[in-house]
């Protein structure tokens, strides 16, 4: 079931959360909303369950498929939440914590025992947590907590599924395993779902689409490939990962940073308007010798090639610190060493002038 | 007032610190143990000490009494009502406070607080001027053929004044401390208001819940001033235990006043002794709270 | 008055409880407190002048104020040591002394107030050895202010013990390691920390012991312009069927407290002003 948000704003006082945001959820896919903290990510995931209420603006919607939900309250909604501090009942064992949602139906809905016992049973080997169906949610790992959270959000087979940093609260190597596990979860039993997280490495690794937020508002959406390798902003190049940050200005219809000169972004820009070019570690390659296509005049400051890649630290003629990543075999070609004169050259950078992109 | 000493006394071995010189430690635990010894371990002697000067014959006898009976019939009475009713008005008070932000909360606040810096005295003396025969409404009272001042519905008054704001208390913070989640994610799973309180909230509030029973009751008890008011010190109708214990002691029955004193004693000392259990109780949950919040095992 | 708006949680029973709550609340304190108040403007402002600070009334005050803050002011020092010592050392007993610092809590103050009077009364336990040195304590306002430490020591102690517990270690091992002594720590140190929290707890028991009635009475003797505390002014009044007069006293003593719950809350606000500002 899609979920389709119309012109929802949110204001605390004075404080804009959420301005004017419009996206669609579809269907059966896992969704990552990844930002900063303060960007308004975990408040639309809370509007969109109910729990809290959007701005009474003209035109304002929720459709979970195509049915409006803005005036249906957070009990009849159907939906899935996972909270961030997995808010399990303390007071119950994690049998009845996932039974919860099924025994507090009224009368007329509510299954019979039997069914609630088979469903139960069918949930724990979900989330694999077979034999510990007696315990209470002091006695659970982290880990454990949160599949009993993720199992009690499954039990009302929910219309979507809302996790609010459902990693958050691990520690580094269970949430590796977790992330992994969810993704497989999920392509068992394709429920639309929406994750909140502030880890861009989670969103690429997890999501089949992500959403980045800044400042209440949508910067761009699109699948982990596009919003990687081709940002829509500033802002996204920057937040999804290390880069390098050069300051340029457009001259003729070029954007120029000192030696380098690129295509400068499309639309009328006026001449010595600045621009901005971000290139990621490891799109930069170090040559011995000055090319044909421009090149940046540096020193290594510091050489790291214990790990995956070679980190090269390089400062510029113009004083400049930059970051490089080579690879092992690369690095090995070059014969570097700090100290060493060399050039840096761009295989792929990102131009932006006043914020829009090329 | 943030804490006031209704809120648990905490008391962990894990915070004691030896490294105070010998010869201080030794002083500062002499004065503590001599002046809690005068202070409070003597008065506490000196009443089962008076009770049983002359034989445990006469002090069984002093209960043997009609009044003494009458006033501890009408003291359960009384706590059998004044207790419940404001059980249910804290929680639904700490449900409205702990639960929702909301324009003259703090208002709400203080006025709970209020009993707590009101002379006893004063909170008998409002209803004598509310329902006395010179009240607003006493004249009405009287010609209705109904008595509020000077019988049992003005001592039930007044102990519902100085004891409501006990379990109130002792359930906002609590509830404030363990935050809504639980019950949010109850109402996401289709609970309704009333399922959320007994199958949530209830449970989690429990022994804190209990604590203020318990203070609740003991002060419903003892209560002396505001119903020394509003009672008339009618014997066998209208006199409350602790105030059976003042006539006798008025008219130098010492004997029997500590006797009845005594039961007041014991029942102090049955309080102590559950608030202590309750608190260790209440501590626990907290802790364990406070870890499944952090997410990490035990 | 009240602004029954929706508030922004989704959970259900707000106007329930809150109605419920602001009805209790008016019924048991609003409306019998109007009438105190109402009584009390029946007098003239002139009226109610001669009455608040007739010499026996102020006689009262005096009294009640004095033992009071007396009281206050032993427990702030005996309290501080009973608070440092339970919180700090462990030895024997020291489960069961921290369990008995509530009983002036859990004690009907009807039953302390005899067995006070009984251990000070001229043949007690402790007053056959004052009276023989020129010492009486019952039936005079030593005997009082004895009633109003007791029932006053809870306050200091319990306002005082979270904040000692939260005390780091490291706060003392770093003042020893810049080289403070035992005492320069202390005072420069700790006592800094631990003073609002001292100054509230006095407050409290000061507030508590000046409406104090049921501990107070029997040790007192209630001998008008020597030992008779405010509170008892105001039954005596009552039982003169004098309900202006009662009223009025009432409403001075109401005024006093909701100073003092006035100067609490402040007294907090600072402390916790402070404590976010160290944290």
């Amino acid at each position: 079931m899609s979920i389709e948000i119309r012109k929802i704003s949110k204001t605390f006082g004075t404080f804009a959360a959420l301005r004017n945001i419009n996206l669609v959820v579809p269907d059966g896919q896992l969704t990552a909303l990844l930002g900063p903290s303060g960007s308004g990510k975990t408040t639309l995931l809370r509007i969109i369950a109910g729990l809290e209420t959007p701005d009474a603006t003209d035109g304002a919607e929720i459709r979970f498929a195509q049915q409006n939900v803005a005036g249906i309250d957070v009990r009849d909604r159907r939906v899935g939440f996972v909270f961030q501090h997995y808010a399990l009942f303390r007071q119950l064992n994690v049998f009845e914590n996932i039974a919860f949602g099924l025994r507090v139906r009224p009368r007329q809905t509510r299954p019979p025992e039997a069914v609630i016992r088979g469903k139960v049973k069918d949930l724990l080997k979900l989330v694999q947590l077979e034999g510990l169906e007696g315990r209470y949610p002091a006695q659970l790992s982290g880990g454990q907590r949160q599949r009993v959270a993720l199992a009690r959000a499954l039990a009302i087979e929910p219309k979507v599924l809302l996790l609010d940093e459902p990693f958050g609260a691990l520690d580094a190597r269970v949430r590796q395993d977790l992330r992994r596990w969810l993704r497989r979860l999920h392509d068992e039993i394709h429920v639309t779902s929406l994750f909140v997280t502030h880890d861009q490495e989670e969103a690429l690794e997890v999501a089949d689409r992500i959403v980045v937020m800044n400042q209440g508002q949508i910067e761009q959406e699109g699948s982990p490939d596009e919003v990687f390798h081709s940002p829509a902003s500033a802002f996204v190049m920057n937040f999804l990962g290390n880069v390098n940050l050069f300051h340029g200005r457009v001259e003729e219809g070029k954007a120029v940073f000192g030696p380098l000169v690129m295509e400068a972004p499309a639309g009328p820009l006026s001449h010595g308007s600045p621009a901005r070019l971000f290139v990621r570690p490891f799109d930069l390659d170090i040559q011995l010798q000055a090319g044909a296509d421009g090149a940046l005049a540096g020193r290594v400051t510091r050489l790291q090639s214990a790990g995956p890649v070679v980190k090269v630290d390089v400062t510029t003629a113009e004083g400049q610190p930059m970051h490089v990543e080579l690879s092992h075999e690369r690095a090995r070609q070059l014969q570097l060493a700090v100290a060493q004169a060399i050039f840096v050259v761009p295989r792929t950078a990102h131009v932006f002038a006043d914020d829009y992109a090329i | 007032m943030k804490r006031t000493p209704t809120d648990m006394p905490p008391v962990a071995a894990t915070h004691v610190r030896e490294n105070d010189p010998r010869w201080v430690r030794a002083t500062l635990i002499a004065i503590t143990v001599l002046f809690l010894g005068i202070f409070l371990a003597l008065p506490l002697a000196s009443i089962f000490t008076e009770a049983l000067r002359k034989g445990i014959g006469v002090y069984l006898a002093s209960f043997r009494q009609p009044d003494a009976y009458a006033a501890i019939r009408l003291t359960l009475l009384v706590s059998a009502i004044a207790v419940p009713l404001n059980v249910v008005f804290g929680l639904a008070a700490a449900w409205a406070i702990a639960r929702f932000r909301f324009c003259g909360r703090n208002v709400l606040l203080t006025l709970i607080d209020l009993p707590f810096a009101v002379s006893p005295v004063i909170s008998g003396l409002i209803y004598v001027l509310l329902f006395g025969l010179h009240g607003w409404l006493g004249p009405w009272l009287n010609e209705h053929d109904l008595q509020v001042i000077f019988a049992v519905p003005g001592i039930v008054l007044a102990t519902l004044f100085v004891t409501f704001p006990f379990v109130a208390r002792e359930l906002i913070p609590l509830m404030e401390e363990q935050g809504s989640e639980e019950e949010l994610a109850a109402r996401v799973l289709g609970a309704s208001g009333w399922q959320i309180f007994w199958r949530i909230t209830l449970p989690n509030v429990r022994w804190g819940l209990l604590y203020g029973v318990i203070l609740c009751n003991a002060r419903a008890m003892g209560e002396f001033g505001a119903v020394s008011v509003v009672s008339g010190h009618i014997r066998g109708l209208t006199n409350t235990v602790p105030l059976h214990v003042e006539i006798l002691y008025n008219e130098y029955n010492f004997v029997a006043a500590f006797a009845v004193a005594s039961l007041l004693a014991l029942l102090a000392l049955v309080t102590l002794g559950l608030k202590t259990a309750v608190e260790w109780k209440v501590r626990r949950d907290r802790a364990e709270s406070a870890a499944s919040r952090e997410g990490s095992t035990p | 008055m009240w602004h029954i708006g929706r508030t922004n949680s989704p959970l259900p029973g707000f106007r329930l409880t809150l109605g419920y709550s602001v009805l209790y609340l008016s019924l048991i304190v609003l409306l019998p407190l109007a009438a105190l108040l109402a009584k009390a403007s029946a007098a003239s402002w002139s009226e109610f002048w001669r009455i608040a600070l007739d010499p026996r009334a102020v006689a009262s005050y005096r009294l009640t104020l004095g033992a009071a803050l007396a009281g206050a002011l032993i427990n702030a020092v005996f309290g501080f040591v009973v608070a440092w010592t339970l919180v700090r050392y462990s030895f024997p007993g020291r489960r069961l002394l921290d369990a008995i610092v509530d009983l002036p809590f859990a004690m009907p103050t009807a039953i302390s107030g005899i067995a006070l009077t009984a251990i000070y009364a001229r043949t007690g336990w402790i007053g056959q050895w004052l009276e023989p040195l020129g010492i009486p304590v019952a039936f005079t306002p030593l005997g009082i202010t004895i009633a109003l430490t007791f029932i006053g020591l809870p306050f200091v102690v319990r306002t005082l013990q979270p904040p000692l517990q939260e005390l780091e270690v490291e706060l003392e091992q770093a003042a020893a390691s810049l080289g403070a002594s035992r005492w320069q720590t202390f005072c420069r140190v700790l006592l800094p920390t631990l003073l609002p929290p001292l100054l509230t707890g006095f407050a409290l028991a000061f507030a508590r012991a000046l409406g104090e009635y049921g501990s107070v009475v029997f040790i007192s003797g209630n001998m008008p312009m020597k030992t008779e505390i405010t509170s008892l002014l105001i039954i005596v009044k009552l039982e003169q069927y004098d309900y202006t007069g009662a009223a009025v006293i009432a409403t001075v003593m109401l005024g006093a407290s909701f100073a003092i719950l006035l100067g609490i809350n402040g007294l907090q606000w600072w402390f916790n002003q402070r404590h976010r500002a160290g944290a």
